[in-house]
């Protein structure tokens, strides 16, 4: 996509009812890249992502967005806030939440619709938008189905769907296979590796699995602590092909970022500050 | 239907167990028959009259449902009001629940006072105990919405209303079933206490008249038919909101689904 949009997240501190919960967070993710975040439990990922999604605002600190490579110069100026919404309100983020959150009431093909509805998409083009998503992730049998009658794979690939119907230009992923075997979430990840690829969307992914984070992104960042600290990126520069989880240099990447995840707290102090 | 069975036949059983006990226990011990009749005695005398015993089930019935409609809306309007609103919420649901502390026996000559002898003041006696349970039950269903699909909806910037009625109210359908179900027994008691304060004699006494008129006629076996009647009543409407929340329902909820 021509037009994906890059993430700038600048010394970024959040509070909850004055408890801090994230520290100068520095995350950085190019147009069209993807980028993956790890991490201790509650240490901020699900609260950095809506940060960036522009559902809660920043204690400090600034999230910029940038168009086509290069820095949007508006939003450079422009509060966060303000860009954000802006962002959003153009329907240019999309998230796909831990656990998939599909409305129980609503079939398939309903569910996967249900963002093109909101916008006022007539109800024939939002559903060919729908199918055509949907035939994309193998769900084509399925769209009459009402979410409880769904394994929970087929209802990550049904909120997957969701996300991507918009044609959104940044996909903001919190743990979306977190609760599934490991069978199918190879299969998930290597779906999303080739959504992403064709569909050249920016995207955010958080999770708790290193070799996920490894074989899927162009950079891994580690979250520690609480509140949550960013550490350095770790760029991830093997091959992104089925057989290369078990190469050399993958094997060391994850070491790299197991390292990192395991890190004493004052260490981790010591290379954030 | 094999279910249906399942379901239905135990209480059914027990039921005409304990009418053959109550009807064997009268035939031995011999009570008075304004003290306690038999199932057959209570039988005969609803035949005798049936006509005006159907006339004031229909009359019952009428202000039962009508009032029962009336509290459904009204009970849903209001907890979608306030659902918008914490302001609202804090200023008026603690008087909200204060008002349904008020015994209704207590208020109901009120409401003779207000709307006259007759079909009006037995239809707001009713809907006054009905909406309470529709209005709790709706309201808490409406804002235990899942915070996340709300962020969802405000993703795509669908606004209030929106996202009341495509996501706040379906997610809340079966605490209003719920709701709906508990203000079906209620409107009936409502209705007949109204009817005890404020019914009106003649051709088209409902049964809360004809339950007194009989109490005073010592015809104990007619008091029990107009009970019979009202519980049926109730049953019947129990019944009819059930089975509507178990359409709505039976798609996507777990408390429909088959085991
Ligand atoms: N709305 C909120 N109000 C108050 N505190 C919150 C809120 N949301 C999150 N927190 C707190 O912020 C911290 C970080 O939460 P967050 O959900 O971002 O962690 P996480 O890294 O996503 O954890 P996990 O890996 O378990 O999903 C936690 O301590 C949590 O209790
Ligand atoms: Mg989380």
């Amino acid at each position: 996509m021509r037009d994906a949009i890059g993430v700038h997240v600048r010394g970024v501190s959040h509070k909850f009812a004055g408890a801090n919960v994230i520290d100068h967070a520095d995350v950085q993710v190019k147009p069209g890249g993807f980028l993956a975040i790890v991490g201790d439990s509650g240490g901020g990922k699900t609260t950095l992502l809506r940060l960036i999604g522009g559902l809660i605002a920043p204690s400090s600190g600034e999230i910029v967005f940038m168009a086509g490579g290069e820095s949007d110069s508006q939003s450079d100026h422009a509060p966060r806030g303000q860009s954000a919404v802006a962002a959003a309100q153009a329907n240019a983020i999309s998230f796909c939440f831990q656990e998939g959150r599909l409305l129980p009431w609503r079939n398939v093909l309903q569910n996967v619709a249900l963002p093109l509805e909101l916008n006022g998409v007539s109800a024939q083009e939002r559903h060919t938008a729908a199918r055509e998503m949907l035939a994309k992730m193998q769900l084509s049998d399925s769209e009459h189905k009402m979410p409880a009658q769904l394994s929970g794979g087929m209802r990550m690939r049904v909120a997957m769907a969701r996300a991507l119907v918009t044609r959104p230009k940044l996909l903001l992923l919190d743990e979306p296979f977190g609760a599934l075997d490991e069978v199918t979430r190879l299969a998930l990840d290597e779906e999303l590796r080739q959504l992403w690829q064709q569909t050249g969307t920016t995207a955010i992914l958080v999770t708790h699995s290193i070799q996920e984070a490894v074989s899927l992104a162009q950079q891994v960042v580690v979250m520690r602590g609480k509140p949550g600290r960013t550490l350095p990126a770790i760029v991830i520069d093997v091959p992104k092909d089925a057989a290369h989880r078990t190469s050399m240099p993958f094997v060391a990447l994850c070491e790299r970022v197991y390292q990192q995840m395991t890190m004493q707290t004052n260490e981790v102090v010591e290379v954030t500050r | 239907m094999k279910n249906i069975l399942r379901v239905a036949l135990p209480p059914i059983f027990t039921a005409i167990a304990l009418l053959v006990v109550w009807e064997i226990a009268v035939m031995v011990f011999k009570p008075a028959a304004y003290l306690l009749p038999s199932p057959l005695m209570i039988l005969r005398a609803a035949n005798v009259d049936s006509r005006q015993l159907l006339q004031a089930t229909l009359s019952t019935a009428i202000s039962a449902g009508l009032g029962f409609i009336i509290a459904a809306v009204v009970g849903m309007t209001c907890a979608s009001v306030l659902s918008q609103s914490k302001f609202l919420q804090r200023g008026l649901y603690p008087l909200a629940s204060l008002f349904q502390m008020v015994p209704l026996v207590a208020i109901a000559p009120l409401l003779v006072i207000w709307f006259g002898y007759g079909l009006s003041a037995t239809v707001a006696s009713a809907a006054i105990v009905a909406v309470f349970p529709v209005l709790a039950n709706t309201l808490d269903g409406l804002r235990s919405t899942d915070p996340a699909l709300r962020e969802l909806f405000h993703i795509y910037n669908a606004n209030r209303f929106t996202r009341w009625w495509k996501l706040e109210l379906p997610s809340a359908t079966p605490n209003i079933v719920t709701g709906l179900r508990i203000a079906a027994g209620l409107a009936v008691i409502g209705t007949v206490v109204g009817e005890f304060v404020s019914g009106y004699a003649g051709e088209d006494a409902p049964l809360g008249m004809v339950v007194l008129a009989s109490m005073r006629g010592a015809r104990t076996d007619l008091v029990f038919a107009a009970v019979a009647l009202s519980a049926a009543v109730g049953f019947v409407l129990f019944g009819a909101v059930s089975f509507l929340g178990w359409l709505s329902l039976r798609k996507w909820h777990a408390s429909t689904l088959i085991h």
